[in-house]
């Protein structure tokens, strides 16, 4: 490939140097006699250069400039006719003086093609539009009359010194650009505001005159009544809903067309070239090209409001002109614009997916470890189902945010004091001192951030909620005791807590109050963070009415197996509602509530497991046949088997999930795949801690730990490394409290020796991978 | 060719304004491009080209009795060293001080520049290829972007290239084709 490369060079080099040398042309063929199948790019390569030498060489006196006198101007009757201003496609455009009001003006002679699209409506049209005062603004170019039974047919109007949009766009500043389009925006808001429609926007359309201050032309002329205009404008103007009959047209339409003019002003060209067929094919489809990848010093937010105007759906683009003219300002004044194009997201995703192949190939190429492999496929979907950009970009850390959060970080612990002062020390009387101290800052807090929230200070906003909804079932829990509201009956055997501190209603409706205004916040700003809280509070709201079905009794009784039955429910509920999430759109929201889903159904199948019940309740039958005469708990191989059953299902639970899940239901997958290996060890560890069985079972626990941390390697998972590790200390422990080997220092050099070795053979292996 | 060049010179120089008009027209552009490829894309940013175009058209206004020659190349060479005057005085003007505000407007009505050349200066656009040459040349390495701009924009003659650069005619001339060879690369690696 580079050798290929470099020879082509090598061969336009000498093409060059020949041409300016000498002034001659090499023959290709001649150039590529030994290497044909150069011949083709070369050619493609010397059709540059000589398009490059002509467009530099090309002599100052070949300007395509109109000759200095116009041959024949065309007269109208009270006119006399100036000069030729300028061409179009609508026709030709003469300055002409005015003889009766002794004034310039301009008369754009329309064309047979033209006069289909402007119709007759233009007279209706300037009755309204003067009815209106639109013409008061001067950003819009005043038609005076059209005279369309003349010949030719002719509309006089304002006459604009100045040049086209188009035309002086590519040499403005960046900025300027933006000042342009704010204006222009403002003017088409205010032909909306009094029901007039454009229809026809583009570049050649808005003029700019001497202050740089955008003049539009042919307000109208495209269509007086509003309900048509499809099919008129030009293209690649037109938007969408233009091309198809059946949608409505309103000033969204007009939205659209200032998009594309402001794309084409930030990269200079058009988002959609081609002949008319492919350009409409390219309008419906909607997915231009990234202006900041055909110019890439485009600011990112003009491409955002560009594109966010530029929407196939009317209804997430800017709403009105005036929305797109006050992101604009947004952008000039500094601020962040609150455009985002779904282009964006649809755009990522696609260049995504392409590199998620690659890693396969990868892979199987062995070019990349299977852990690698993983690591980079969830940093991919990290990306494609990335959050919003603004919580992204919050990331990086102000002073500004850093005192917010401190101050809500302390709000919240002056609360949380607050809350133990009154319910463990009783030293809070009233509902007015709590009301001032939690509800007023829970008000304040959540004002400040929807305050916050507004004004492009999510991260902080969504701080503040955070904290807000922590406060608010303190608050209420406070409020109940001192009330007197809800108490329950301090015999009730049923309740959560004895002596009723909180009874069990009083929690249920708090945790409720608190998960429905979380869950609310959670959909409004779209967190991640959110969505956790809203998972923890669910959780103690089952808690809690589960309560009221004898928890407390279970608990105190040891009946775990009872526990975790009620609380399998919770499970199956975490996991349909994350589906649900995930269905509809709402990621961050399904990812936590996997999460939750998973943890509890570990939790859950472990406290099934406990006294054997797991067997006796789902089989009926028991192991205690086979267990020796001498072990005092008669269930205990019932307990390691429905413990070991429960590593096997949380492994099978993790590869499935892996496999069959959605895209986010693999955080998941992988939390637990870290757990699976910690609960397949964990019977013989619960084993070796009842020390009843036989005592070499401590010694068999050692070398499975050891085991499981050398299989680390072949499956490269990290946690089999940590498990292994964890109960491999365990293991030594257990030894040496049962043989009471802590008060011989043999043991303790035994183990360092044992150290001693690893590292040796560590090194040995390290010496021969390095000697291969 | 350059015969209407000549007359159109005579008659600026008698005070034609059509004449001066079509003669700026025509060179505005080059200019244009010669101004924003030396500017370079940093200092691109930060000066208006447009505003140092129109300085170099108004001082060259004010000179034009000194200018010696008779055809658009010696024009050319001759606008393109006041332009290179003006980049040094607004570079060195921008160190010192930055003249945002003075960014804002970019065509200073003060300036005594007739209302038709003025028309001719804003009419000057890059188009597609003249942006994309731009960037290409700003890619290119320092000596071969130097060397094109003095043959291609500054239209001088070898001669005086080889002058400036300490080299020889021949060397030059090597140079140039080397400097053409990398431009065309560039372009070919960009997207349309």
């Amino acid at each position: 490939m580079t050798t290929t490369s470099a020879e082509l060079e090598a061969r336009l080099g000498r093409f060059v140097e020949h041409h300016v040398l000498r002034g001659e042309r090499l023959v290709l063929s001649e150039l590529c006699a030994d290497r044909p199948e150069l011949q083709e790019p070369l050619a493609a390569l010397v059709r540059q250069y000589l398009s490059l030498t002509a467009s530099l060489d090309s002599p100052l006196d070949l300007s395509p400039l109109a000759p200095l006198e116009a041959t024949t101007l065309p007269s109208f009757e009270g006119f006399q006719t100036i000069e030729r201003i300028g061409g179009g496609g609508m026709g030709d455009v003469f300055k002409l003086k005015d003889l009766t009001l002794n004034r310039i003006v301009a008369a754009k002679v329309i064309g047979r093609h033209g006069e289909r699209t402007w119709k007759s409506g233009v007279d209706a049209f300037l009755r309204e539009a003067r009815a209106l005062a639109l013409f008061s603004d001067r950003r819009i170019v005043q038609v005076h009359e059209a005279r369309l039974d003349t010949d030719p047919a002719v509309i006089i109007m304002e006459f604009v010194d100045g040049f086209e949009l188009g035309r002086l766009g590519p040499s403005l500043e960046y900025t300027q650009r933006a000042r342009v389009m704010v204006d222009v925006c403002d003017a088409v808001h205010h032909a909306h505001t009094l029901g007039l429609q454009h229809r026809d926007l583009k570049p050649s359309n808005i003029m700019l005159d001497a202050q740089l201050s955008p003049r539009i032309l042919d307000f109208g002329l495209s269509a007086g009544d509003p309900s048509r205009g499809h099919f008129a404008g030009t293209l690649p103007y037109v938007a969408p809903e233009q091309l198809d009959p059946s949608c409505p047209i309103d000033a969204r339409t007009d939205v659209y067309a200032l998009g594309v003019v402001l794309y084409e002003l930030l990269c200079g060209r058009a988002p959609y070239n081609g002949d008319e067929r492919t350009v409409i094919d390219l309008i419906r489809a909607g997915v231009p090209r990234l202006p900041i990848e055909i110019e890439p010093t485009v600011p990112e937010p003009l491409q955002a409001i560009a594109l966010t105007a530029m929407e196939r759906d009317p209804a997430t683009r800017y709403q009105s002109a005036l929305d797109m003219a006050a992101d604009l300002s947004r952008y000039l004044a500094g601020h962040a614009v609150q455009g985002r194009p779904s282009l964006y997201a649809a755009t990522l995703g696609s260049r995504v997916r392409p590199h998620l192949d690659d890693i396969t190939d990868w892979l199987r190429l062995r070019l990349v470890h299977p852990h690698e492999a993983e690591r980079l496929r969830s940093a991919y979907r990290a990306l494609d189902a990335r959050e919003e950009d603004w919580i992204v970009e919050s990331r990086t850390l102000s002073y500004t945010q850093i005192a917010l959060y401190l101050g809500a970080f302390l709000l919240l612990c002056g609360s949380l004091f607050y809350f133990v002062a009154a319910r463990w020390y009783e030293k809070v009387d009233g509902v007015l001192r709590p009301f001032g101290v939690l509800a007023l800052p829970f008000i304040g807090l959540n004002v400040a951030a929807h305050h916050l929230y507004r004004k492009d200070q999510k991260a902080v906003a969504v701080a503040f909620y955070l904290a807000a909804v922590v406060l608010l079932p303190l608050f209420l829990l406070i409020l109940f005791d001192e009330a007197h509201l809800l108490v329950a009956n301090p015999h009730d055997t049923r309740q959560l807590f004895d002596n009723a501190v909180v009874s069990n209603r009083q929690l249920q409706v708090t945790t409720l109050m608190a998960c429905a205004w979380c869950g609310w916040l959670a959909l409004r700003t779209r967190t991640a963070a959110l969505s956790t809280v809203f998972t923890v509070l669910a959780f103690v709201f089952t808690v809690a009415v589960i309560s009221d079905f004898g928890l407390r009794a279970a608990i105190e009784d040891g009946r775990w197996d009872r526990v975790a039955l009620r609380l399998f429910p919770l499970v199956a509920a975490y996991a349909l509602a994350g589906a649900a999430a995930e269905q509809t759109g709402r990621p961050w929201f399904s990812r936590p509530l996997y999460l939750g889903s998973a943890v509890l159904f570990v939790a859950v199948l472990e406290l099934f497991a406990l006294d054997g019940r797991m067997l006796q309740r789902l089989g009926g039958f028991s192991l205690a046949p086979w267990q020796s005469a001498h072990v005092s708990d008669p269930n205990l191989l019932d307990t390691v088997a429905a413990m070991t059953i429960n590593g096997a299902l949380f492994y099978a639970a993790a590869s499935a999930v892996l496999r069959r899940g959605t895209a986010q239901s693999q955080p998941a997958a992988q939390l637990l795949f870290v757990i699976a290996p910690f609960a397949l060890i964990h019977p013989l560890g619960y084993l070796v801690r009842t020390a009843e069985y036989s005592r070499r079972v401590d010694w068999l626990y050692a070398a499975c730990a050891m085991t499981i941390m050398l299989l680390s390697e072949p499956r490269q998972r990290r946690s089999f490394y940590y498990v292994g590790l964890l109960n491999l200390g365990g293991a030594l422990y257990f030894i040496a409290l049962h043989r009471h080997w802590f008060e011989r220092p043999a043991w303790a050099v035994a183990v360092i020796a044992a150290g001693l070795i690893a590292l040796a053979a560590g090194f040995a292996l390290d010496r021969s991978t390095r000697r291969r | 060719m350059s015969t209407e060049t000549s007359t159109l010179l005579q008659q600026a120089r008698e005070g034609s304004q059509e004449a001066l008009n079509r003669l700026y027209e025509r060179c505005a552009g080059r200019l244009l491009a010669f101004i924003r490829v030396r500017l370079g894309k940093d200092l691109r940013s930060r000066l208006e080209s447009r505003d140092i175009l129109q300085a170099a058209l108004v001082k060259s206004l004010e000179h034009l009795g000194e200018f010696k020659g008779d055809e658009t190349r010696s024009l050319m060479a001759w606008l393109t060293r006041i332009a290179e005057h003006e980049i040094r005085d607004c570079a060195d003007f921008h160190h010192r001080q930055r003249r945002d505000a003075a960014r804002e407007v970019p065509v200073d009505d003060d300036v005594p520049l007739p209302a038709l050349t003025r028309s001719a200066l804003s009419r000057v656009i890059l188009d597609e290829e003249a942006r994309r040459i731009e960037e290409a040349l700003d890619a290119l390495e320092p000596a071969h972007r130097d060397v094109i701009l003095l043959r291609k924009f500054e239209e001088l003659p070898f001669a005086e290239i080889g002058q400036r650069l300490g080299k020889s005619e021949d060397a030059c001339r090597m140079l140039l084709a080397r400097a053409m060879t990398a431009l065309t690369l560039k372009l070919s690696e960009m997207p349309r």
